[in-house]
């Protein structure tokens, strides 16, 4: 009786492991949706059935934002820009206000790390457009330039729907959040449609909600110089509302004279930041994550951990200029088989 | 060895069998690519090695299918983000040509990731 209770029991251990490892539904039960909007590609999957409707609106509703935000064209923030050329005093739209507050206070806390004050010099380097593209670094001089005459947001102050800077012209350009507060804001309208497992996923910058069907949502980080077949650095799985925001120096680049020239610019140099090769940053608050991972960039192994507790960043991951790998103690305890620095 | 033994080691046996028969398949890669520009969309069968040329926004991008994974070969888009992103054969792997307006999804199998983060 006492073998027949211990092999029954190793029945049941048994099958709970085959279960445990049994396959996740396939793609075909997750319904997705494409979208060019924001200068990437954005991808909205939902775990089971959704009505076509609901994903016609989100893709409206990124329609809308990529206009709102971007320095191109005639949005709203494009006409800011214009107004800012030669005024120091600019009412700001409602549509651009929330966005407009929340990044001059992440500017404040990540020391000016993240600064959509770099509007001149993006477009300098020529990682603002397409047509801009340029092979070789600009004169020395002409960043200098930009350099001094920038207008910080972090200087800037915002009262009463007005937005009042030190000095004209000024650029802004918040390609380092706007894609952040699209993706929460998408989420949010997937919410209010009822949907509660949906992952979206905007160029690599993911933000989830519930999970899918049995299991939560499951993410790689890209390896920032995949060799030997190894294309990941690492994976962990999302809880319901993160998002992971991965920014790195292997997407829009160009090499002159043997060196790299990558998009994510020091606000403070005026250059490419060096010293750092991808920046992950996990948090509730897309927003966040999306200003955070580039101040984590620009901020470097050095000092990553305390600009990151500024920022009210518990999760972060950092990929150094040598590649070596860091990472807070709470990133490391989701991911445990993190290799050690 | 008793024969309550015996009975119990070929009850485990069968049984593991018929877990792993019920719940456990391989992980499979993905098995079509869904490319998409802004006039045309094509099923390419990831078995199936091809190359293909799709009209974009800006001109022809021309991807491929080898060995079940799927590439961007060449794109008119000035930054070549598309081409360096390389091989791609994971299901549920998203890949494209901005400029371009040309995507590429890949469907049909199991995939040890919902999304990459890059």
């Amino acid at each position: 009786m006492k073998q027949a209770f211990i092999g029954l029991s190793l029945c049941a251990i048994l099958a709970w492991g085959v279960w445990q490892q049994r396959p996740a539904p396939t793609t075909a039960d997750v319904t997705h949706r494409e979208v060019f909007a924001l200068g990437t590609l954005i991808q909205i999957s939902i775990a089971g059935d959704v009505d076509p409707s609901t994903l016609n609106q989100t893709q409206a509703a990124l329609a809308t934002l990529e206009r709102r935000w971007s320095v191109l064209g005639d949005g709203d923030l494009a006409q800011v820009n214009q107004q800012l050329e030669e005024q120091t005093h600019v009412a700001l739209p409602d549509t651009l206000h929330d966005g407009f507050v929340a990044a001059r206070d992440l500017c404040l806390s990540s020391g000016g790390r993240f600064d959509p004050g770099v509007g001149d010099l993006v477009r300098l380097w020529g990682f603002d457009d397409e047509d801009h593209f340029r092979e070789t670094p600009p004169a020395k001089d002409r960043i200098s330039v930009a350099l001094q005459q920038r207008s910080s947001l972090c200087d800037a102050s915002i009262s009463a729907g007005t937005l009042s800077i030190s000095r004209a012209p000024a650029r802004f350009d918040f390609g380092a959040s706007a894609k952040g507060r699209a993706v929460d804001d998408v989420i949010a309208l997937l919410q209010s449609q009822g949907i509660h497992n949906a992952i979206v996923n905007a160029g690599g910058d993911i933000k989830v909600i519930g999970q899918r069907f049995d299991r939560l949502w499951r993410i790689g980080i890209r390896h920032p110089r995949p060799h030997d077949g190894q294309s990941m650095l690492a994976s962990l799985e999302l809880d319901d509302g993160e998002a992971i925001f991965t920014s790195g120096d292997y997407e829009r680049f160009f090499i002159y004279d043997g060196v790299r020239y990558h998009h994510i610019l020091d606000p403070r140099s005026g250059y490419p930041a060096q010293g750092s090769q991808s920046a992950t940053v996990v948090h509730r608050s897309a927003e966040l994550a999306d200003a955070a991972a580039t101040a984590l960039f620009v901020a470097g192994a050095k000092d990553a951990a305390d600009v990151m507790q500024q920022m009210g960043v518990d999760d972060w991951l950092l990929v150094d200029a040598r590649g070596e790998l860091h990472a807070s103690a709470s990133m490391r305890e989701r991911i445990p088989d993190l290799a050690t620095p | 060895m008793t024969r309550a033994d015996q009975l119990i080691l070929i009850v485990l046996l069968v049984g593991i069998g018929a877990l792993f028969r019920l719940y456990w398949t391989p992980p499979r890669p993905a098995t079509e690519a869904v490319i998409t520009g802004p006039q045309q969309r094509l099923t390419l069968n990831m078995n199936e090695d091809t190359q293909v040329h799709v009209h974009g926004a800006l001109g022809e991008s021309v991807l491929e299918v080898v060995d079940g994974a799927v590439r961007f070969v060449e794109s008119p888009c000035r930054h070549q983000i598309c081409v360096r992103s390389g091989w791609h054969h994971n299901a549920g792997a998203v890949a494209a040509c901005v400029p371009n307006r040309i995507s590429v999804v890949l469907n049909g199998g199991e995939s040890e990731f919902d999304a990459i983060s890059y």
